[in-house]
């Protein structure tokens, strides 16, 4: 318990959101276009919620392996927009480990921050190891 | 032809979407690992990363109704409980857990489940929105 997992660090690409987009078929201006991120008051464009997480679920994959896709849950609250440019630092420290009779959950608290270390993403995962 | 969307007004809690039916082709699942740089060899040759069958879940939920201008995604929860492999179909179930006011917002939760052909539950959970009340 108390077990900090390796940080990962990534850098959010305007590149990767526009790929996201393509990929997802979320189109939405605030990720695409600068000019009505502007509009929006949020200082041009932000990346997808979705993208970030999708960075955290992969930190768990390579901590957890097939174990995270046939038995891990998140339970996440987006607090504030990343945006392109930004490094995102994601980072778990293992909370609870509870032995049952066919595998194991390890409970994680799960945080996403920007360089600035504001919180981007912030929450919870479990995974049944078998 | 695509379905007439709903309009949010009339959305209420306990609502069912009508399921929509889609596949994790290879050239989707290529894209969506490139856009998030997931290089992990355990996807090759043919398995596909949970929070994509997540994003085409969300993507055919998004095309049911109408998402007004302002909302915001504000929480996600999701539970993986089996592979998903590429050219597998999947058909995703979407509800209406709770639409509530509170002040100037409304706050939205959709549930999800995603089933692959064989009816095995690939993917569970729910989406949170909030949205600035007219």
């Amino acid at each position: 318990m108390g077990m900090i997992l390796p940080e990962t660090k990534i850098v959010v690409t305007q590149e990767h959101v526009k790929m996201y987009a393509e990929t997802s078929g979320d189109f939405n201006p605030i990720h695409l276009d600068p000019v009505f991120g502007e509009k929006m008051g949020l200082g041009g464009t932000v990346a997808h919620g979705m993208l970030i997480l999708a960075y955290l679920s992969a930190c768990m994959t390579d901590h957890f392996g097939r174990d995270w896709l046939t038995g891990g849950s998140l339970n996440i609250r987006f607090k504030a927009p990343a945006r392109p440019g930004d490094i995102i630092s994601i980072s778990a420290s293992v909370t609870k480990i509870v032995p049952e009779a066919e595998f194991t959950s390890v409970f994680c608290d799960v945080l996403c921050q920007n360089q600035k270390n504001e919180t981007v993403i912030t929450g919870d995962t479990k995974v049944r190891i078998r | 032809m695509s379905e007439q969307q709903i309009k949010y007004e009339e959305l209420n809690t306990g609502f069912e979407f009508s399921p929509s039916i889609f596949k994790m082709d290879s050239y989707t699942v290529k894209s969506y690992l490139e856009a998030t740089e997931d290089r992990n060899i355990l996807y090759q040759p043919d398995i596909v990363p949970p929070m994509a069958v997540a994003a085409l879940a969300m993507m055919a939920m998004s095309e049911k109704f109408e998402l007004l201008p302002g909302t915001v995604h504000v929480s996600q929860q999701l539970d993986f409980m089996n592979i998903v492999e590429i050219d597998d179909t999947l058909t995703s179930y979407c509800r209406v857990s709770r639409k509530v006011a509170r002040g100037k917002f409304q706050m939205l939760t959709i549930g999800i489940k995603v089933l692959n052909q064989r009816q095995d539950n690939v993917l569970a959970g729910e989406i949170g929105f909030i949205l600035p009340m007219n």
